[in-house]
């Protein structure tokens, strides 16, 4: 083997194969100035490493954290949850609808154990008509239920949520949320790094036909 | 989506680490680690079949730092420039430098390194990355990455013998 700096910085960064290594290590117990070499150039790893590790033991700065510490899921909180659940409902809905929504009736136990029931007053079911009127206009598509053509509506209030897991993500169905020919069916709320967004709204026109 | 941010939040240190050694400032390391951290989160791609997905963290940053080198027009110092400050302006303090003065003599040191020689000396001696996971991150040859290597440790090596960093 002939000993050059390549194969030197290959022995230091643990590099060279089993083979290698044994006869680096025979010539170096022979030649003081490779081995001077070798330490030399350790040593200075060392002093190196050490230089920049004194950041390794800082706290993570606060935005890191903000971006990477996964908050409270939405599932999490929706499913546990009760009557509490409702406002956040109301406020997520508002944020959506750009105006704030009230309840006048709650009957629910968690989400995964029933559907929850409510009713919106009045002034609550014009702003959601108002945003499906805008939606209905925008985008459409047709399914078949119960053997009755019926017009069914999904917009993704935000196509580009690019953060659609299930496990950030509440489906939550309604039962009895209707106003005048409209049903809503369906909503999907999503938590993108803290922001609740409503990701999917379904809704049909007409009552639901029992299959 | 949180397997990722949960990889990423395990290695912040060491990529802020490498992000401060590139930058040569612990601000815009961080800066430079916060755009990557957003660009990685906000790839709308499976990252599952990601083999090393460390080593993917690191390409990232590498690159991200030489897009903002591009953009901004940032030029390494000329090693010769840089000896002749240090004789000039070092003639007696070595043997007084204390760890940290030695530590900030080091990156001075590191700084004085050409982008590509000292993002390879940076993974291979700091990180610790194997010639292999380099070649990935750099995306260069394996003999470019011992051949840069050995370059920048040949130059630090040149820069310390004039400036009797060893003595210390």
């Amino acid at each position: 083997m002939k000993i050059d700096d390549l194969i030197i910085n290959s022995y230091v960064d643990g590099e060279l194969s089993e083979q290698e290594l044994k006869e680096f290590d025979a010539i170096m117990n022979v030649d003081v100035e490779i081995r001077q070499k070798v330490q030399d150039l350790m040593k200075f790893n060392q002093d190196a490493k050490e230089a920049y590790d004194e950041i390794i033991t800082d706290d993570i700065p606060s935005s890191m954290k903000e971006l990477l510490i996964e908050k409270e899921s939405i599932w999490k909180r929706v499913s546990n949850l009760k009557i509490g659940i409702f406002p956040t409902i109301g406020s997520i809905l508002a944020a959506s609808l750009g105006s704030v929504l009230t309840f006048n009736s709650i009957q629910m136990a968690s989400v995964d154990e029933k559907r929850p029931e409510l009713m919106l007053e009045e002034p609550s079911k014009n702003l959601i008509v108002q945003e499906i009127e805008k939606i209905t206009g925008e985008s459409e598509d047709f399914i078949v239920l119960s053997g009755i053509f019926e017009k069914r509506i999904v917009y993704s209030i935000k196509s580009e949520f690019i953060n659609n897991s299930k496990e950030n993500c509440v489906n939550i169905e309604f039962e009895n949320l209707n106003y005048q020919d409209l049903t809503i069916t369906e909503a999907v709320i999503c938590d993108q790094d803290g922001l609740e967004r409503i990701v999917k709204l379904s809704f049909i026109k007409g009552p639901i036909q029992d299959i | 989506m949180s397997s990722i941010k949960k990889k990423l939040l395990e290695m912040v240190p060491q990529l802020r680490r490498y992000a401060y050694g590139l930058t040569g400032s612990i601000d815009k390391g961080d800066d430079l680690l916060q755009d990557s951290i957003v660009k990685i989160l906000s790839m709308n791609k499976d990252m599952n079949h990601i083999e090393n997905l460390g080593a993917y963290f690191y390409k990232i940053i590498s690159n991200d730092w030489k897009d903002k080198l591009k953009k901004r027009n940032i030029e390494s110092l000329d090693i010769d420039n840089f000896s002749n400050t240090l004789q000039s302006n070092n003639n007696d303090i070595v043997e007084e430098i204390d760890l940290k003065r030695k530590n900030k003599k080091i990156h001075e040191l590191i700084n004085q390194l050409t982008d590509n020689l000292k993002s390879t000396f940076l993974l291979a001696t700091i990180e610790e990355k194997s010639y292999k996971e380099i070649s990935e991150i750099l995306e260069v040859p394996l003999g470019t990455v011992m051949s840069r290597l050995n370059e920048a440790r040949k130059k630090l090596k040149d820069l310390i013998n004039k400036d009797g960093l060893n003595e210390n």
